[in-house]
């Protein structure tokens, strides 16, 4: 049996995890042989972004002052 | 080793259990959620393959994700960029769909499951095709052709594997064909402008091909062109799936073949405009199929081995894979049972255990049967409350009362064991009936599954009885194992196999071996010896719009709304009982 987390654990987990998700993909990218390292501050931007949103679904209290930012 | 495979958040999300190497369950997460196709984190697939096994999510060794969603993150960044000015329409949507979800999948396997993340572990799209086919195949040594709409960044992949005895096995991809170049997304966007769902329809262009001819083959080859490396590419002006998130084609496909049909106009391949349809339908399949036998015919020459295994979305057109067979010398062709991306659940949990892990090699079970099994006191209790005739019945007596029925015309829902892993059924959840009235045909499209009058329905036939009805190429029997491939049906049965006969005489049939599915080669057998030929006609056990039924009691509702004539759930037998029916519809009315 699952045991069933909260929504604010899950997200909590997920954000958490963004981290290893967001230097993983800096890592390909420095890596990368096509000469994509411009991307990477842009792609930093986005996760970023990503992880804030995340954080904003998972904590309703933090919501109004996240999504006023947009 | 206990190894979870996931698929998600694409199209026809999937979990897959394997225990030492060997598939202990799979199923889509569409068949317990009802949701066709559904796509969202398998949660209902995962919990059930756990509770099948007795596990706790404590218990996996480890956690396999299909995809790498930062590599499939790169190719959406990196297609809007280069799309813009023209995607910076999608480029929000775009970017709220990956970075809002997706791209977290890590966290969110480990938020649901409680599973670490060290745990969690990430293969390649394509690898996780070519070891669905490759790993549960009885081959030691073969090549493998992988072909789908897009994964990561790969549409197209060639290359080889080998099974080492008690050893690990190898796959080894030699090539890639990259996205926006794609078999799949090519056949798609036909899809879109006949009307129909991508994803979802790409097998009704294929049934409505063969009422046309390929008229427009010239203009399509140079859509789809050739490469001088071996491979293929798009006119990338003629489609758009590289631009926007929801258009598949562009206005210059729009004047080439014309305004795309509305879908909700029925197509009539008797009328011109129809004909036009079918007409652009079968120009796009004889190209597709041109183009992958030329690929499959490159590649047996550069292995030099005799067995394919091809794995993809594209390998479910059967058409398509039975000229790869008749015309590339490969002499066996493997397509697994699910070859789409619910298949990688199960391809990526072998992939972990085989090839991350290095564990030895075990053969697979050769069947499709992983899913939930059938639980008949469910059914009784259900046709008990509703008053309708339920019988428990001997082995012998039932094949007799159903030999009888099917012969007089009647419809069976037949459900048996596990339900099958994959798009088909292939006999644990089907609907069966008369093979030779071509007026079945029209009654179970019109009345029971609500679908195109166009569409044909397939043949099942025990495996040693294939050859006397059907015109099979060496190496056919395999491919029909799943029904994976179509084939010409023997002049001389056409007309006593009429409902299953389609207008090019051709028919996807499923070569049925006794050990696969032991009652229905049963039934088939009595079949046989009653009315003079052991087939019947064999479709999914759904209503149009619906995932294949599961449970007894999704069994008993299509039963009800379907107007089937008897429900059979293992030794259980339901009758349809009409005065009722007939009456209950005249008080709703």
């Amino acid at each position: 049996m699952i045991r069933h987390r909260g929504r604010l654990r899950r997200h909590l987990i997920i954000v958490g995890s963004a981290s290893g998700t967001i230097v993983d993909l800096v890592r390909g990218l420095w890596r990368s042989t096509g000469g994509r390292r411009w991307m990477i501050p842009l792609v930093v931007f986005l996760c970023s972004v990503g992880v804030i949103l995340t954080l904003a679904a998972g904590v309703e209290a933090l919501a109004p002052f996240i999504y006023s930012i947009f | 080793m206990k190894i979870l495979g996931i698929s998600a958040f694409y199209h026809d999300a999937a979990a897959a259990l394997t225990i030492d190497g060997l598939p202990v369950a799979a199923v889509q997460e569409e068949r317990l959620s009802r949701s066709k196709n559904d796509p969202a984190f398998p949660l209902r697939a995962i919990t059930w393959c756990l509770d099948h096994a007795a596990l706790e999510p404590e218990d996996l060794d480890a956690v396999i994700f299909y995809e790498r969603p930062a590599l499939k993150f790169d190719r959406v960044l990196m297609t809007l960029l280069r799309g813009f000015p023209q995607s910076w329409r999608i480029f929000p949507q775009a970017m709220k769909n990956m970075v809002g979800e997706k791209l977290w999948v890590r966290g969110i396997i480990s938020a649901q499951l409680g599973v670490p993340a060290k745990r969690i572990h990430f293969t390649d799209h394509h690898l996780s095709h070519a070891a669905a086919a490759f790993l549960t195949a009885p081959t030691q040594q073969a090549a493998i052709l992988t072909a789908d709409g897009v994964g990561e960044w790969a549409t197209l992949t060639v290359g080889q594997a080998r099974k080492r005895s008690g050893g690990p096995a190898e796959i080894s991809l030699l090539r890639e064909v990259h996205f926006p170049h794609s078999l799949g997304l090519f056949y798609s966007a036909f899809t879109a402008w006949l009307g129909f769902p991508v994803n979802e329809g790409e097998y009704k262009v294929m049934g409505l091909a063969a009422y046309g001819t390929p008229r427009f083959a010239g203009e399509v080859r140079h859509m789809l062109h050739r490469t001088r490396d071996g491979a293929f590419a798009l006119d990338l002006g003629y489609f758009d799936h590289h631009r926007a998130a929801d258009a598949a084609y562009s206005h210059r496909f729009v004047e080439l073949f014309g305004p795309p049909r509305d879908r909700f106009e029925p197509i009539d391949p008797t009328t011109p405009q129809g004909r036009h349809y079918a007409d652009v339908a079968a120009s796009a399949q004889c190209v597709l199929e041109e183009v992958i036998v030329d690929i499959a015919t490159a590649l047996r020459r550069e292995t030099g081995l005799s067995d394919l295994c091809l794995g993809g979305g594209v390998a479910l057109n059967g058409v398509a894979n039975a000229r790869i067979l008749r015309a590339s010398s490969f002499e066996r062709l493997f397509v697994p049972p699910a070859p789409g991306d619910a298949g990688c659940a199960l391809g990526a949990a072998l992939w972990a255990d085989r090839i991350l892990f290095g564990q030895p090699h075990r053969d697979c079970p050769d069947h499709p049967f992983w899913g939930p099994a059938v639980v008949p006191t469910d059914l009784a209790r259900l046709a008990a409350e509703d008053g309708l005739s339920c019988e428990r019945v001997g082995e012998a007596e039932l094949m007799d009362r159903l030999v009888d029925a099917i012969g007089r015309g009647a419809i069976v829902g037949w459900m048996e064991g596990a339900a099958e892993f994959g798009p088909r059924a292939l006999g644990h959840r089907s609907i069966l009936a008369d093979p030779g009235d071509a007026a079945m045909r029209d009654r179970i499209n019109r009345d029971i599954k609500f679908r195109e009058s166009f569409r044909p329905f397939a043949p099942v036939v025990p495996a040693d009885h294939a050859e006397t009805f059907f015109e099979l190429p060496p190496g056919g029997a395999r491919l029909g194992r799943f029904m994976s491939g179509v084939f010409p049906v023997r002049p001389e049965w056409r007309d006593r196999l009429r409902a299953v006969t389609h207008v090019d005489g051709t028919a996807r049939v499923q070569m049925l071996e006794a050990a696969m599915a032991p009652r229905l080669h049963a039934l088939l057998m009595a079949y046989g010896r009653r009315h003079g030929l052991p087939v019947l006609l064999n479709t999914s056990f759904n209503l149009a719009g619906d995932p294949i039924v599961t449970s007894a009691a999704e069994g008993y509702s299509t039963f009800r709304r379907a107007g089937l004539d008897l429900l059979v759930a293992e030794d259980l037998i339901v009758r349809r009982d009409p005065a009722r029916q007939d009456h209950s519809l005249e008080a709703m009315a």
